[in-house]
Parts: C-alpha cells; sequence; structure tokens
C-alpha cells in the first residue's frame, strides 16, 4: 500500500503586491489519481500550478513529495521531482523543431571537452519514439513556427509526456483542440495515467472535467472552496461553487 | 538552349535553396554581389584583390561573430568598435610604452574585453537596462576611455625612444605568402559556427532568442546565457582591436570607426534577424565579405570611400527586405 501521497499541499498562500492570488490551499493528489481543478477567471488556479512546477515561490506553506518536504525553488528542481507541465499558451520555442523543443533544456549530449556536444541522432530517435508511442503522426524536423495551433499543444503534452513523469500539471490542455482533438486527449490522458501518473487537470471546460477527473477542485478568490465527486456532481453545481451563487 | 521545364526546374532550386537552406540566403546574396563586382570591375576577379577583401574583412568578421551571439539571443552590441578602439590602445602601449612580454600584453587587454563584456551583461540582466543604451554607453564610454589613455593621439613605435617596432606586428604578416589576419578570422569563425550548432549551449542561444520565457521555463538559465553572450562579443572585439593594431602598427581611440554598425550589418546579412533565434555564425562571416567586397569595389572602381555607408545601407534594407516580419517583430 503506498501511504504518502504523490504530492501534499499543506497551507499555501501567495500574494502580487496587494492581491492575495492563494490563500491556504490545502489538498492531497494520490499516486494514479486525477484532480480536476476549477475555478472562475483569477480564483488562483494558474499561480497554484505555477508553484508546484517551480516558476513561482509560494509565500507562505508546505508542499511534500513522497512524504518529504521539498523547496520547488525553480523549474529545474521540479523536472527532477517528477513534476511536468503543459501550459495552456504552448511555451515551445517556435524557431525550432519538433525534436528540439521535446528535449528543451534536458538535451541529451556527451561531453567532449570543453563543450557538451548534443547527440541530434539519438534525440530524433528518442523524439520520434514518444510520438509514436502517443500516436502522433508528425514530422519530428518541422519547426514548430509551422504548426497549427494544435499541433502545438501535440508537441507540449508530448514533451510533458516524453520524460515519463510522476505528475504532470496540465493548465488549459484543450483549449486549441477541435472536439475530436479533445477526445483523443482525454483517452490519453487516462492512459498516461494508468502508466502510474497522477495528474492535476485544469480547464474550463467543465464536462471534460467530469468525464476525465476522479475528484474535482473549486478553486474560488484563492481558496479551495468545495471538493466534488464527478460521479455525482453536474455542470450547474460547479459553476455554482466556482461563483458562489446559486443558478436557477 | 534550355527548355522552359528545365529553367524552371533550376529556377525551384534556386528558390528552395533561398528558402530552406540555412546558407541560403548569404550565399545567394554573395555570388550576387561578386557576378555585379565582376561586371564593375576588371581587376575584381585578381588573386591579390581577393588578398584585400579577406584582410580587410578579417576585423569584420571576428567582430561579427562576436556580436552575431548577442543578436542571436535577441540583444544588440553597439560598444564593439569602441572596445576594439581602446583594446589596440591599451596593447600597444603595454608593447611600446611598458615594454611588456608580448603574450602577457595580449592577456591583459584580452581579459579587458572578458571585463567589458561580463559588466554589459551584468548591467543587461542583473538591472534590467536594455541592451541598446547599455553599449550605446560603451560606445562612447570605452571611446573617452581609449582617449583618456593615449592623449587622444595615435600610439605608434615612433612615439617613444629608443624606436621599437610593435611585437605583435606578424599578426598582420604572411605564413607561406597567406596572410594571417584573415586565417585567424575564418577560423575563429568556423570554431564559433561549430560551437554554436553543435552544443547545447548554441541550442540554448537559440531558444532564447526564440521564446525567452519558454526557454526559462524549461530550466535554461537565460540570464548567465545573456552575460556568456556579451562576455564572448566583448573577447572577440578585444582580439579584432589587436590585429587592428598590428595592422594598422598604431593604438588609435578612433580606429574601428564605423566598425559596429557595419558588424550587425554582417549579422543582418548573414540571415540573424534582430529579433535572434535563426541563422548561423558561418552566415555572418558571408555577410563581412560581402560589406568588405563593397568597400572593395568602390575603390576600385575609384569612387569616394564616403559613398561606401549609402552602399552598405542599401545592401542593409535589401537584406532586411527578405527577412519575414514575424522574425523582425519580437
Amino acid at each position: 500500500m503506498e501511504a504518502d501521497a504523490r504530492i501534499k499541499i499543506e497551507g499555501i498562500s501567495k500574494s502580487f503586491g496587494p492581491i492575495k492570488a492563494l490563500r491556504d490551499v490545502n489538498f492531497e493528489l494520490g499516486h494514479k489519481e486525477i484532480i480536476g481543478l476549477v475555478g472562475d477567471n483569477a480564483a488562483g488556479k494558474s499561480t497554484l500550478l505555477k508553484i508546484i512546477s517551480g516558476a513561482y515561490q509560494q509565500d507562505e506553506g508546505s508542499i511534500y513529495i513522497e512524504g518529504n518536504k521539498v523547496d520547488i525553488k525553480n523549474p529545474i528542481y521540479a523536472q527532477k521531482s517528477g513534476i511536468e507541465i503543459v501550459y495552456q499558451d504552448f511555451m515551445l520555442a517556435p524557431n525550432l523543431d519538433i525534436t528540439a523543443n521535446i528535449f528543451l533544456g534536458r538535451e541529451i549530449y556527451k561531453n567532449w571537452g570543453f563543450m557538451r556536444k548534443l547527440e541530434k541522432d539519438k534525440m530524433k530517435i528518442n523524439a520520434k519514439k514518444t510520438l509514436e508511442k502517443l500516436g502522433f503522426d508528425m514530422d519530428i524536423n518541422s519547426n514548430v513556427s509551422n504548426l497549427s495551433g494544435g499541433q502545438q499543444q501535440t508537441v507540449a503534452i508530448a514533451r510533458a509526456l516524453h520524460f515519463e513523469p510522476a505528475m504532470i500539471l496540465m493548465d488549459e490542455p484543450t483549449a486549441s483542440l477541435s472536439l475530436g482533438a479533445v477526445e483523443e486527449l482525454l483517452e490519453r490522458v487516462k492512459k498516461v495515467r494508468e502508466h502510474g501518473a497522477s495528474i492535476i487537470y485544469v480547464s474550463h471546460r467543465i464536462p471534460e472535467v467530469i468525464e476525465i477527473a476522479d475528484r474535482i477542485l473549486v478553486l474560488r478568490r484563492g481558496k479551495i472552496a468545495n471538493e466534488l465527486d464527478p460521479k455525482t456532481t453536474n455542470v450547474t453545481e460547479i459553476v455554482k461553487n466556482m461563483t458562489g451563487t446559486s443558478i436557477n | 538552349m534550355l527548355g522552359g521545364s528545365k529553367l524552371n526546374k533550376i529556377k525551384n532550386k534556386i528558390m528552395n535553396f533561398y528558402t530552406e537552406n540555412q546558407y541560403g540566403k548569404p550565399v545567394l546574396f554573395l555570388l550576387l554581389v561578386v557576378i555585379i563586382c565582376s561586371f564593375l570591375s576588371e581587376h575584381f576577379f585578381t588573386l591579390g584583390n581577393l588578398e584585400a577583401v579577406l584582410i580587410t574583412a578579417a576585423p569584420l568578421i571576428i567582430l561579427g561573430v562576436g556580436v552575431s551571439l548577442v543578436v542571436l539571443t535577441g540583444m544588440i552590441d553597439l560598444g564593439i568598435e569602441a572596445v576594439a578602439a581602446s583594446s589596440g590602445v591599451i596593447m600597444a602601449i603595454l608593447d611600446l610604452s611598458f615594454r611588456l612580454p608580448t603574450a602577457l600584453s595580449f592577456t591583459i587587454v584580452i581579459l579587458y574585453g572578458i571585463l567589458v563584456g561580463a559588466l554589459v551583461g551584468l548591467l543587461v540582466v542583473k538591472f534590467r537596462i536594455p541592451s541598446f543604451i547599455v553599449t550605446l554607453g560603451t560606445y562612447w564610454g570605452l571611446r573617452g576611455v581609449g582617449m583618456l589613455i593615449s592623449g587622444g593621439v595615435p600610439i605608434t613605435p615612433s612615439s617613444f625612444t629608443p624606436y621599437n617596432p610593435i611585437s605583435y606586428s606578424w599578426l598582420a604578416g604572411y605564413v607561406y605568402d597567406i596572410p594571417v589576419m584573415p586565417i585567424i578570422a575564418i577560423a575563429i569563425a568556423i570554431f564559433v559556427h561549430f560551437y554554436v550548432s553543435q552544443s547545447q549551449r548554441g541550442r540554448h542561444l537559440y531558444a532564447i532568442g526564440g521564446h525567452e520565457i519558454a526557454a526559462g521555463i524549461r530550466g535554461i538559465n537565460v540570464e548567465k546565457n545573456k552575460i556568456f553572450v556579451f562576455i564572448v562579443s566583448g573577447t572577440l572585439a578585444a582580439f579584432a582591436g589587436i590585429l587592428l593594431s598590428a595592422w594598422l602598427s598604431e593604438g588609435y581611440a578612433w580606429a574601428a570607426k564605423g566598425y559596429s554598425l557595419e558588424a550587425i550589418a554582417a549579422v543582418v546579412l548573414g540571415g540573424i534577424p534582430f529579433a535572434g533565434g535563426h541563422g548561423t555564425v558561418i552566415g555572418v562571416m558571408i555577410g563581412a565579405i560581402i560589406i568588405a567586397i563593397i568597400s572593395d569595389i568602390i575603390t576600385l572602381m575609384g569612387v569616394s570611400p564616403l559613398y561606401n555607408y549609402i552602399v552598405v545601407a542599401i545592401v542593409l534594407v535589401l537584406a532586411g527586405l527578405q527577412i519575414n516580419k514575424r522574425d523582425v517583430v519580437k
């Protein structure tokens, strides 16, 4: 039995000047669990993901990975701890090809005197394998600037999955995808979970959160307002929790 | 005679080379300039003239290679000509006045270039001052430093008694009838090109030029890399200053005038847009050679060298036209 949660968030708060983006946020993410995180604009969803992925530092509170307290001080630390993130705006270098983007910051190299010489062929083979495994049919040599929004999102997802992370944070991953592509993505996310990853899934599209999540956390004005069971809740109840008002 | 379809095939091949190959634009520009120049002067295609072009291009290639890494990451370095000029002055003084061993003078001047580059990088990165402003400061400030330490006059062997020639003049000499300066410049360009295209750091420089925030989020140390490119630029500018000083047999605070903009023009001609992220160092070397050819043909045609700037400006605007708007406006 795995006693410790994959990640435990305890009393996280974050302010930007006078604005309190997060206030005393607490939750746990279990192994192979998918948490759906929903909330209105400026509820603090992206800030929370950025803290977990090392892009921001919390003002207060602690994070535990597998029961150990960690200080996720930068994105490299997060990646080394097995945390990957898929951003809404992809965060890809448009001037580089698909392979270079998948390996960006974690290139395969060999020490060659004073320089780290890239192992370009090795990276290409590995990138191709990842895309094939995920069922993505793309030319790994294509420059990202030549890809459609959906294809760029695909590359961002492939990048997150390539290193087989223990935890994936997905920030509006379907924002640029067509309806058909959304269905495919949701299936892939479920498969990734079956392979052992835990996922925090943020989306404005509430039906897809209901479909994919094991639990739904509602963030309102920087606080966890409620935890809902996707099997018993519905869109109306979620929206009511998000806004704090009753809807007829 | 070539048939229509064959002609179309050749046209398509050239267009493909121009648009798809990373060396396409600078190579075709060079060919175009060479063809035009060969019609303009019968002396253009002579060995002696080719040698003159390469010697003229040598300091510009070195300055261009240095500044190319800065532009690759989406910044600019206007101060390189002042670094070069002041380096030449310091080198000449250390050599002629203090009579230091050449290797020691050389080391001191290169350290000066590293220091200037590091300082510029720190100001840009830590104080968030735009590189344009900081390097405009080094442009004027280091000219001033050169003027102060030289008293505003050229430092030449005849400034001192007893007369002693510059000890490093061999840098502007010949080995087996081949001029040393172009050999050094081309070797530097090939080495930096290899490093940038094959190393992890080179990949990171391209990524920073393409999407700085995305690069940072993937764990690339953007600040460290930005300081690194200014150090390279400062070091190569100092080295170019030593070469210029050897070539002119003097250290002069107003040497290398106009080289900053010419080097940046070489970078653009070489296919690196101001927004960064694209292009090659070899392309920049070709760009520097194009500018040297323009300067050369103006001399060969007996036109006033004052026209040089105007012609370079026209070529630069033409080069700018072929860069995608998306690449320029960041």
